[in-house]
C-alpha cells in the first residue's frame, strides 16, 4: 500500500509538470504572429510591437516558459491582457460559481446515475430496464448545447419556472441561488447521468452473477438487502474510480452551460479568454483546471485503494 | 462470422439505419436540397417548416434549412471520419509501443495522462482557437484530445495479448518484435479499438457542435450543425425550428453511432464495460 | 419411523435457453431422514447442483420449477412466496458452495458475513450477532477466532474460507445443511479436514446433510446413503456400503472404477467413454444406453423406471452382477 501511494504520488507530480508545459505551449501553436492577432486587425506596427514586449513575445520560447514556471512557484499566474487584473484574482472571483454548479450537477449525476443503473440491472430486460437505458442513451446522445437552449426556451421562457440565466451568490440568497442553478445543473448533468447509469448497470449485472450474491440469498437475506448491501458495495467501490472522469466531463460541460446560462464561472472565463486570445488567462485557467483534476484523480485512486480491502491489505 | 451476429442484434441494426440515413443525406445533399445552403434571401427569412419550397423552413437570413442540414451532415461526417483516422493511427501507435515495449511505457503514458488531465472540450477549444477556425483545425484539436484515450485502450489490450500463449509461441519460433506486434498482437487487440473509435466518432459530432457554437469551429457561413444552433439561438422565440432541426440531426447521428458502438461491443468484445472519455 | 425431513417428489426444473426450454432435472424423487447423511453423486450436467438450488428455493429465471413437490419438515416449499422461503433459508436449511473464495463477499469482514444471518433470523443485536459469529468460528476450528472475524476473505486460506462458509451456514442452527462440492476446490489434506469437520458437526448438532459431489470417494467415508444422478434423473439409490460392494447400475459401476486407489495409477483408470447427453438430444430409451457396455435392444426402446431391488433402487432394467472384489 505504501509503495502504491508513493508510486501514485510520483506519477501525479510528473503529470502536473507535463500539464504545466502543455498549458503554456498551447498559445505557441498560433500560426504567424500572436502579437498581431492579439492587437487586432487595425493595429499599427508600433502597437503590435508594444504588445509583443508586453507579452514577452520578443523572448525565446524556453525563456518565457522558465519565467512563467518561476512565477508559478511564487503564486504568480500572470496578468490578464483584457481584464486589467491578475489571472489569480480573475480565477478566484469566478471559481465559486463553477464549484457550486459542479457540486450541484455531480450530486444529481451520482444520485440519478447510480439509481437508474441499479434499477435497470435489478429489473434486467423488463420495461423498467428499457426505460432507464433509453433515458441513459438519450443522455449521452443529445448535444448539451442544444438541450440547454431548449431548456431555457421551455422552462424559463415558456413556463417561467426558472430565471433564463444569471447567477445569484449563495451568501446573498441561498434559495434563489439554488433555483438559478437548477436548470444549468440539470442540463450539465444529463450526459454524465447517462454515462454513469450505463456503467452502473453493466457493473451491477456482473456483480449479480457472482457466487457471493447466491450465498447472501442462501443465508435468507431478502432481495433488497442482497442488492442494496452485498451487491451495491461491490458496484460502488470500482465506480469511485470513474469519479475523476465524470468530473472532467462535467467541467467540459461547464464551458458550454455557463455560456448558455450567462453564469460568470471558470468555463465562461476561459471561453472568453480563448475567443479574445487573452493568453495568460488561457494558460492559467488550463493549468489550474487540469492540476485540480490530477489531484482529484489522485485522491480518488487512493480512496479506492483504501475502500477495497483486497488492495488495502495487499503488501 | 460476427457480421451475421451483428445483423441479428436489434439495436445495432437500428443504429446502423440511423447512421446510414445521415450518410445518405450527406452524399445526396445536392439532390435533396436544390437550394444553395449559403445563399441568403432576406425576403424569405423565417419561413416556417412545411413550405413547399423550403420543407424544413428557412433561417434568419432566408437560407434553406434542409440544404444547410444536408451540407452540415457532410461537414460532421468528414470531421468524424478524419478524427477517427487520426486517432486510430496515433492511438494505436502510442498504445502499441507503450504496451509492448516496457521501457517506453512510462514516458508515453505519462504524456498521455497529461493530455487526458484536461477536460476534453476545454483543451479542444483552446487548441482549435490557437490554430484558427477551420475544419482541419477542429480535426487536429479533437484528435489531440481523443488520441490519448485511444492509446490507453490499445495499450490495455496489447498488455493482455502480449502474454498470450500464441504470442509466446511465435517468439519461441524466432519471430521479431515488429513481426509479432503487427502480425499477432495488433490484430488481436482490434475489437476494443473498433468499439472505441465508434464512440469517438460520436463524441466528434457532439464536439463539433460545441466548438462551432463557441465560435472556434469552421467559420460561418459554413453550414455546420453547431453554427446553425448558434445562429438559431437568438431567434428561438420567433423561429424555434432554426435551432430545433440541427439538434435533431446531431441527436440522430450520435444516437446511431452510440447504438452501433454498443452493438459492436456486445458482439466483438462482450467483456468490455461501458467505456468513457 | 418418523416422516422424512426432506421429501422430493417428481421434481422437474426447466431452463429457458436460446435453443429452447430444457429440463435440467426431470421427475426427480428422493428423501432424506432426520439426521441422515445423504450423498448425491453425478458428473457435471447430471442436475445435482440444480437439485440443491431447487431445494433451497434459489432457482431463478430463466429457470423454474415446472412441476413436482418439495416438502421440508412436512411443509410444501414449491410455490411458496419468496418472503416465506427467506425465513427458512439460513435459519432451518443452509447451504455451502464449491468455491469458498468467490462465495464470500470480498468487501465485508467474514465475521460480519456470519453475524448477518444471526441478526436477521434470531433478532440478535449487532454486538450479540458478532459474538455469535466469533463463537461459530471457534466451533469450526479456526484458531484466534475473535481476531479472524475481522479478516477479509482474501486474507484467509482456502480451507479457512470453507470453514467460514460452514460457520456462516450453521450460525442459526439449521436442521439441514446442503454442501455443494464443498471440497472440490481444496487440497487433498484440507479436503479430509473439512469432511471430518462436517461429520463431527453433524453428530454434534444432529444435522441432516446433503453432500453433493462428483467424487464417489468423498461420499464413501461420510454418507449413510447415496443417490446417483445421471442426465437429470436418479439412476441408483442405495446404502453406501452395498453401493460400493455391489453397484446395481452400470453407470455407478463405471464411476466406482474411476476412483483412484493405491494399487492403480491415475493413467490406467478406466473412464466411462463418452459424455452426458445434451438435454436437447436425449436418447429415446435409457439415458445411459449410448455409453453403456451392457446395452441391449430393449434399453433403447423405452426409458426404464426406477425399480426397487432389495431395499435399494435402480434404473437399470438388467440384473447385472457388478460385484467388486
Amino acid at each position: 500500500m505504501t509503495r502504491y501511494i508513493i508510486h501514485r504520488l510520483a506519477s501525479a507530480v510528473l503529470v502536473v509538470f507535463l500539464v504545466t508545459i502543455i498549458s503554456f505551449s498551447v498559445m505557441s501553436l498560433v500560426p504567424g504572429d500572436p502579437a498581431s492577432v492579439v492587437a487586432g486587425a487595425n493595429a499599427t506596427p508600433d502597437e503590435i510591437e508594444a504588445i509583443r514586449v508586453q507579452l514577452g513575445l520578443h523572448l525565446p520560447y524556453h525563456v518565457r516558459l522558465v519565467d512563467w514556471v518561476l512565477g508559478l512557484f511564487q503564486g504568480d499566474l500572470g496578468r490578464s491582457i483584457l481584464l486589467q487584473r491578475s489571472v489569480a484574482e480573475a480565477v478566484a472571483e469566478r471559481l465559486p460559481v463553477t464549484i457550486a454548479l459542479s457540486i450541484y450537477a455531480m450530486t444529481l449525476t451520482l444520485a440519478l446515475g447510480v439509481s437508474l443503473g441499479v434499477l435497470a440491472a435489478v429489473r434486467q430486460n423488463s420495461w423498467v430496464d428499457q426505460l432507464c437505458m433509453t433515458v441513459a442513451l438519450l443522455g449521452v446522445s443529445l448535444p448539451n448545447v442544444w438541450l440547454a437552449i431548449l431548456f431555457v426556451m421551455f422552462f424559463s421562457v415558456y413556463l417561467g419556472w426558472f430565471p433564463t440565466g444569471g447567477y445569484v451568490p449563495f451568501e446573498q440568497d441561498a434559495f434563489r441561488a439554488l433555483v438559478a442553478l437548477t436548470l444549468p445543473a440539470i442540463a450539465l448533468a444529463l450526459t454524465q447521468i447517462g454515462l454513469l447509469a450505463r456503467m452502473a448497470r453493466s457493473s451491477m449485472l456482473e456483480v449479480l452473477r457472482q457466487d457471493y450474491v447466491q450465498t447472501a440469498r442462501a443465508k435468507g437475506l431478502p432481495r433488497w438487502s442482497v442488492v442494496g448491501k452485498h451487491a451495491l458495495k461491490n458496484v460502488m467501490i470500482p465506480l469511485v474510480t470513474v469519479f475523476g472522469i465524470i468530473l472532467s466531463l462535467s467541467l467540459s460541460g461547464t464551458v458550454v452551460i455557463e455560456t448558455v446560462f450567462s453564469l460568470p464561472g471558470m468555463g465562461r472565463l476561459i471561453v472568453n479568454a480563448i475567443q479574445r486570445r487573452d493568453y495568460p488567462v488561457i494558460q492559467g485557467g488550463l493549468l489550474l483546471t487540469a492540476s485540480a483534476l490530477v489531484m482529484v484523480n489522485l485522491a480518488v485512486d487512493l480512496l479506492y485503494a483504501w475502500l477495497d480491502p483486497r488492495v488495502r491489505y495487499a503488501d | 462470422m460476427p457480421i451475421r451476429r451483428l445483423l441479428r442484434h436489434r439495436l445495432f441494426v437500428t443504429g446502423l439505419s440511423l447512421f446510414l440515413l445521415v450518410v445518405v443525406a450527406a452524399i445526396a445533399a445536392e439532390w435533396i436540397a436544390s437550394h444553395n445552403p449559403t445563399r441568403m434571401n432576406m425576403r424569405l427569412r423565417f419561413t416556417a417548416p412545411g413550405d413547399p419550397r423550403f420543407l424544413l423552413g428557412t433561417d434568419a437570413f432566408g437560407r434553406d434549412i434542409l440544404a444547410r442540414l444536408a451540407h452540415g451532415a457532410q461537414v460532421s461526417l468528414r470531421i468524424g471520419v478524419m478524427v477517427v483516422v487520426f486517432t486510430g493511427v496515433f492511438g494505436t501507435l502510442f498504445g502499441a509501443l507503450s504496451g509492448y515495449f516496457r521501457r517506453l511505457d512510462n514516458p508515453i503514458m505519462r504524456v498521455m495522462d497529461a493530455f487526458m488531465a484536461f477536460p476534453a472540450i476545454m483543451l479542444a477549444i483552446a487548441i482549435a482557437a490557437a490554430l484558427g477556425p477551420s475544419e482541419l483545425n477542429v480535426v487536429i484539436a479533437l484528435a489531440a484530445v481523443y488520441t490519448p484515450r485511444t492509446a490507453r485502450i490499445v495499450r490495455a489490450s496489447v498488455l493482455v495479448v502480449r502474454e498470450a500463449e500464441f504470442v509466446q509461441a511465435a517468439r519461441v519460433a524466432g519471430a521479431g518484435d515488429t513481426r509479432i506486434l503487427l502480425g499477432h498482437v495488433l490484430p488481436n487487440s482490434l475489437a476494443p479499438l473498433i468499439v472505441q473509435l465508434t464512440f469517438i466518432f460520436a463524441y466528434s459530432v457532439l464536439a463539433e457542435a460545441v466548438l462551432s457554437f463557441l465560435g472556434v469551429g469552421p467559420a460561418p457561413p459554413t453550414p455546420t450543425w453547431g453554427n446553425m444552433i448558434a445562429d438559431g439561438r437568438n431567434f428561438i422565440r420567433e423561429a424555434p425550428w432554426i435551432t430545433l432541426m440541427p439538434g435533431i440531426a446531431i441527436s440522430i447521428t450520435v444516437l446511431g453511432l452510440n447504438l452501433l458502438g454498443d452493438g459492436l461491443r456486445d458482439v466483438l468484445d462482450p467483456r468490455m464495460k461501458v467505456t468513457s472519455s | 419411523m418418523s416422516p422424512p425431513l426432506l421429501e422430493v417428489r417428481d421434481l422437474t426444473v426447466r431452463f429457458r435457453t436460446e435453443l429452447g426450454e430444457m429440463a435440467a432435472i426431470d421427475g426427480l424423487s428422493f428423501e432424506a431422514a432426520r439426521g441422515e447423511f445423504l450423498g448425491i453423486v453425478g458428473e457435471s450436467g447430471s442436475g445435482k447442483s440444480v437439485t440443491a438450488r431447487a431445494v433451497m428455493g434459489l432457482i431463478q429465471p430463466p429457470g423454474r420449477i415446472s412441476s413436482g413437490s418439495i416438502r421440508f419438515a412436512g411443509e410444501e416449499l414449491v410455490g411458496r412466496p419468496d418472503a416465506e422461503l427467506e425465513r427458512l433459508r439460513g435459519k432451518r436449511m443452509a447451504m455451502i458452495f464449491q468455491e469458498p473464495m468467490t462465495s464470500l463477499n470480498p468487501v465485508f469482514p467474514v465475521g460480519e458475513q456470519i453475524a448477518e444471518a444471526a441478526r436477521r433470523h434470531d433478532r440478535l443485536s449487532r454486538r450479540a450477532g458478532w459474538d455469535r459469529a466469533v463463537e461459530m468460528l471457534a466451533k469450526v476450528g479456526i484458531p484466534g477466532a475473535a481476531e479472524r472475524a475481522t479478516a477479509y476473505p482474501h486474507q484467509l486460506s482456502g480451507g479457512m474460507r470453507q470453514r467460514v462458509m460452514i460457520a456462516m451456514a450453521l450460525v442459526c442452527s439449521p436442521q439441514m445443511l446442503i454442501a455443494d462440492e464443498p471440497t472440490t476446490a481444496l487440497d487433498v489434506t484440507i479436503q479430509a479436514q473439512i469432511l471430518d469437520l462436517l461429520r463431527q458437526l453433524r453428530s454434534e448438532l444432529g444435522l441432516t446433510v446433503l453432500l453433493i459431489t462428483h467424487d464417489l470417494g468423498v461420499v464413501a467415508e461420510q454418507a449413510d446413503r447415496v443417490i446417483v444422478m445421471y442426465a437429470g434423473r436418479v439412476v441408483e439409490e442405495s446404502p453406501t456400503a452395498s453401493l460400493f460392494a455391489r453397484p446395481l447400475h452400470p453407470y455407478t459401476g463405471g464411476l466406482l472404477d474411476s476412483i483412484p486407489d493405491l494399487e492403480h495409477t491415475v493413467e490406467e483408470l478406466p473412464a466411462i467413454e463418452g459424455v452426458v447427453p445434451s438435454p436437447f438430444a436425449l436418447p429415446p430409451g435409457c439415458r445411459f444406453a449410448p455409453r453403456c457396455r451392457f446395452v441391449e435392444g430393449p434399453c433403447n426402446a423405452s426409458e426404464p423406471p426406477l425399480r426397487p431391488v432389495g431395499g435399494r433402487r435402480t434404473a437399470c432394467r438388467l440384473d447385472l452382477d457388478l460385484t467388486r472384489s
